[in-house]
């Protein structure tokens, strides 16, 4: 189920979702959900945002914690702190804040190999 | 005036056992036993739990067009030995009273016949009974639903009935007073909504056309419908109301775009008075507080069913 904020529409608080989020008007509060979300261009979002996975074309004032990737368009903007494993920047898109990036499932990933790489190599 | 006391013959039944009574207390005590037998004998056959169905009527299949259809019908409900207390509805039947009265005395089967406005009538007041409601749809004006449940026009329902498949589907309950199945919508108003007591969505000073859909679509925005009446929630939908040519041209068409959140609990707020259209039926309310209800509703559905 998506769910879908229009561009003349003004949401507050907490707004949780299980579904997509499809943002094109203003958002403040909080914003969280399970799936996707997508901050199209023209969007405004004054909240603190947890997602699966985004893509931003509009302007997010907060900190994100995204689990998988985002990805910033050309006109995305942010202004705060962000927790991604993947980004995606186009050029002229804006990030104002620090990004964290979560490693740890790579580099256990590249390590594995790396042991099993090891083994199988002589010692010599 | 004559003061004729009535004679009474005596019956030959009486006398097959070789005791014939001939005194008339004897015979009338006798008459009022066979009476009083004929009555329970009439009742075991409306109330045993086998034939617990009761069958409400809408006043319209009266008219001449439909009475051989009910007819058909009734000769089919015969024929899978469904048939149960005949009711037809009139403007002063109150479905709630009589549904319950009717559970009182067994009946576990409500049987509504006619066709959407019939379906929405009974159901607004009934949806939270424990019973299990079936749906014969009569004629081909206004039987939306029928579709959307998979049923059959006219006497093709009775095998839907038959084959009794029951699936439980989410309900709307308004102001905690009535209920609403297939979808809810508000004109043009200047609203606020909470959703789930999180968050509320308020629309700016425009004016917003609202619907809550649960079995039938949205009268706008139709194609993003998704029919799920079973999820345990319900979809809100709004979008500015029309506006006059000068105020398209400026503020263009960008702003037409419909929102869309799913809820289980939704409160309408406006300063004004909004018109409630629910179910065909229309109210003036000046807040509208609308919960997907736990309980849900319990209706046979045919395999050709949209959900």
């Amino acid at each position: 189920m998506e769910t879908i904020v229009g561009p003349s529409v003004k949401v507050e608080g907490e707004f949780v979702s299980e579904g997509n989020i499809v943002i094109e008007g203003q958002v403040s509060g909080t914003v969280k959900t399970a799936k996707h979300l997508r901050v199209e261009e023209g969007a405004k979002i004054n909240a603190n945002v947890g997602a699966e996975s985004a893509l931003v074309s509009g302007e997010v004032h907060g900190n994100m914690k995204i689990n998988s990737t985002l990805e910033m368009t050309p006109t995305a903007k942010i202004y705060g702190d962000v927790e991604t494993k993947t980004i995606i920047v186009a050029a002229g898109a804006i990030l104002h804040g620090r990004c964290l990036m979560d490693e740890s499932e790579k580099g256990r990933k590249v390590k594995g190999k790396n042991e099993g790489y090891d083994e199988q190599t002589p010692n010599s | 005036m004559t003061n004729k006391r009535p004679t009474l013959k005596t019956p030959k039944s009486v006398g097959r056992s070789g005791e014939v009574e001939k005194s008339p207390v004897a015979i009338k005590r006798k008459l009022y036993q066979l009476v009083a037998r004929e009555a329970n004998r009439r009742s075991d056959v409306n109330r045993t739990p086998k034939e617990s169905y009761l069958y409400l009527y809408d006043a319209y299949l009266k008219e001449r067009p439909f009475q051989s259809i009910v007819s058909i019908i009734e000769t089919r409900l015969g024929d899978f030995e469904i048939v149960g207390k005949i009711v037809r509805l009139s403007t002063f039947t109150n479905p709630r009273i009589l549904v319950e009265d009717e559970m009182r005395h067994g009946v576990k089967n409500v049987v509504i016949v006619g066709n959407d406005d019939t379906l929405a009538r009974i159901l607004t007041r009934t949806a939270d009974l424990d019973v299990t409601f079936g749906f014969l749809p009569i004629g081909q004006k206004k039987n939306y639903l029928a579709k959307i449940l998979g049923i059959p026009l006219n006497e093709k329902s009775v095998e839907v009935l038959a084959a009794r498949k029951v699936e439980k589907i989410d309900y709307g309950i308004i102001n905690k007073n009535r209920f609403f199945l297939s979808y809810l919508y508000v004109p043009g108003a200047r609203v606020k909504i909470t959703c789930d007591r999180s968050f509320t969505v308020s629309p700016g000073r425009d004016k917003f056309e609202i619907a809550v859909a649960n079995l039938l679509p949205p009268p706008f925005e139709s194609d993003k419908f998704v029919l799920k009446p079973q999820d345990g929630q319900m979809e809100v939908y709004f979008q500015p109301a029309e506006r006059g040519l000068l105020s398209r041209m400026v503020k263009g068409r960008g702003s037409k775009i419909t929102s869309m959140f799913p809820f289980q609990h939704l409160l309408i707020t406006s300063d004004k008075i909004i018109t409630v259209l629910a179910d065909g039926k229309e109210t003036q309310e000046s807040a509208v507080e609308i919960e997907v209800s736990k309980k849900k509703l319990k209706m046979v559905v045919g395999k050709g069913r949209q959900f």
